[in-house]
């Protein structure tokens, strides 16, 4: 068997205040991931989706448990270690560009920090924004300047511009309306299968997750309550939880 | 009747329009900033030149704003005067800004025990009165317009260190600051292309508008003999030269008395506008 791309051991985050204690948001996390496999975290809001995707990108220190990426032990090394295997798409498109860059900006910085030219840069801008579907003069615009779905188009090149292994999309098609959120996910589906990145997709949209996964993991109260084939636990779901879930979306 | 833009003077007296406003005032400020400039070649008379024969005389034609004791050329001497008055302001102002920002800025990104010494270091420095304080350190530094510069920036810069800090701290947890992260920014990069651009806007109207006040500050320690020394014409210490004489040469006090008001006034008004100007729920009223 193939060692897996992505290990998680027992993680765990605690986030306190004033140095008490307080709220534990994700509590002993375990799965793996193999190369390209597609895993679907679903959950309700507050249940640690988010938090466990920020640990795996290394935006938060996890209080116990280890990270393991390609057989490399990552649980305390900084961002700039992982970013070029690990990348992300935020819920909120617009926010998550500088309000003061422009689109290409926030797309190219990757490519400039990984040592290219700013031409080099500025063409792979362009064969990046066409891939997603974006005109090219839109490497000029800024976020306010261009609609949430495009700038969500924009975001998912970002996160590819490095080509990583493993893409992280917080629920990267809540914010947008219905039409947008499907071609979001196609596009998404499109460009994961295509390039054969590993990418797990938080939602708390259980009827997208299983068309979008290979697997799917329910998590609730920072606990991976259930795990297994989408349409085996969309269909006949174990746990009261996920039958919860599940029922207040179908 | 279509809208029509506000004249001048609407827009100086309603404050109509922010960006009319901020074009009056802009070259306002301007002309007086090109005017310090070129002080030198704008002066009728030298404003060194003493002529005993010639002193405390009322305004004339030959002399606008009369001469001093000595019967230097009062207008000469404000005119030279802008020039040590206004950049001595704006290098002040320029030195708390950056000081200001740069310790705010690294509390905000560092936070932990740095953040904490120096904050406190600000709050000693916000807990006394500043004019006081700058006093004392002045008086500690000796006299001169350097020292009184410095003394005044060791007062003033813990304003915009709480700006700086306080915006960082906001922008830090933005998620384009994370997204800035992850595409592998350095702390250098993150700080200077996301986070300096991101807090500029604040910083800089505080600025705008500290001008004024800084300027009444050294003209106020140079008043009480702790900043520009004679002869050098300083707004300041030519009012607390000519001080003695107000009942008898008034001319002698008004003209550099005027001279800091229409400069604070002008500063400050376009400090205004440019707050105005950059707040968007107020921009277009």
């Amino acid at each position: 068997m193939t060692t897996p791309m992505l290990q998680l051991q027992n993680l765990k985050k605690i986030f306190s205040r004033n140095g008490q204690a307080g709220f534990i948001a994700v509590d002993g996390v375990s799965f793996d991931m193999a190369q390209g496999e597609c895993v679907g975290l679903i959950g309700e809001s507050g249940s640690g989706k988010s938090t466990v995707a920020n640990m795996i990108a290394r935006l938060l220190n996890p209080d116990e448990g280890r990270i393991i990426l390609d057989s490399a032990d990552v649980t305390r090394a900084g961002v700039r270690a992982v970013c070029r295997k690990v990348q992300m798409v935020f819920q909120s498109p617009q926010e998550s560009f500088d309000p003061r860059r422009t689109l290409g900006d926030g797309v190219g910085e990757s490519l400039l920090n990984a040592g290219k030219s700013a031409a080099e840069a500025r063409e792979e801008v362009a064969r990046l924004l066409e891939a997603v579907g974006l005109p090219p003069d839109f490497a000029g615009r800024y976020p306010h300047e261009v609609s949430g779905g495009q700038c969500q188009r924009a975001a998912i090149a970002r996160a590819l511009a490095i080509r990583p292994k493993l893409l992280l999309c917080d629920e990267a098609t809540s914010a947008l309306d219905v039409t947008v959120q499907a071609e979001i996910v196609a596009l998404l589906s499109r460009l994961i299968r295509g390039r054969g990145m590993a990418c797990l997709f938080i939602c708390h949209d259980v009827a997208l997750a299983q068309d979008f996964c290979d697997r799917l993991l329910v998590m609730h109260r920072g606990k991976i309550v259930e795990e297994g084939p989408p349409d085996e636990i969309v269909q006949s779901p174990k746990q009261e939880y996920t039958k919860l879930l599940i029922d207040s979306v179908l | 009747m279509p809208a029509s833009e506000p004249t001048i003077r609407e827009a100086v007296i309603r404050g109509s329009s922010g960006k009319t406003r901020l074009y009056v005032f802009g070259a306002l400020a301007a002309l007086l900033i090109v005017g310090a400039i070129f002080a030198e070649s704008l002066c009728p008379c030298d404003p060194y030149l003493q002529n005993l024969d010639a002193a405390l005389q009322q305004p004339s034609a030959a002399h606008i704003f009369g001469t001093d004791r000595y019967g230097r050329d009062m207008l000469s001497r404000v005119v030279a005067g802008s020039r040590v008055s206004i950049f001595s302001t704006f290098l002040l102002v320029a030195i708390i800004t950056t000081l200001g920002t740069a310790i705010g800025v690294f509390c905000g990104w560092a936070r932990g025990q740095a953040d904490h010494l120096l904050m406190r270091v600000s709050d000693l420095c916000l807990a006394f009165p500043g004019l006081v304080f700058a006093l004392a350190v002045a008086g500690v530094l000796g006299g001169g317009l350097h020292n009184a510069i410095l003394a005044l920036a060791a007062v003033s810069w813990p304003k915009y260190a709480r700006i700086a800090r306080s915006q960082t701290l906001a922008v830090r947890e933005t998620t384009y600051l994370k997204a800035a992260r992850l595409a592998g920014c350095s702390t250098s990069r993150l700080i200077l292309k996301h986070i300096l651009p991101n807090i500029a806007g604040p910083i800089l109207v505080t600025a705008m508008l500290d001008v004024g006040t800084m300027m009444m500050e050294l003209a106020g320690l140079s008043f009480l003999g702790l900043g520009a020394k004679p002869p050098t014409p300083e707004w300041g210490s030519m009012m607390s030269e000519t001080r003695g004489l107000l009942q008898t040469v008034p001319w002698a006090v008004f003209a550099p008395g005027l001279a800091i008001f229409a400069a604070v006034m002008v500063f400050n008004l376009l400090g205004d506008a440019v707050r105005d100007y950059m707040d968007p729920k107020m921009r277009g009223r």
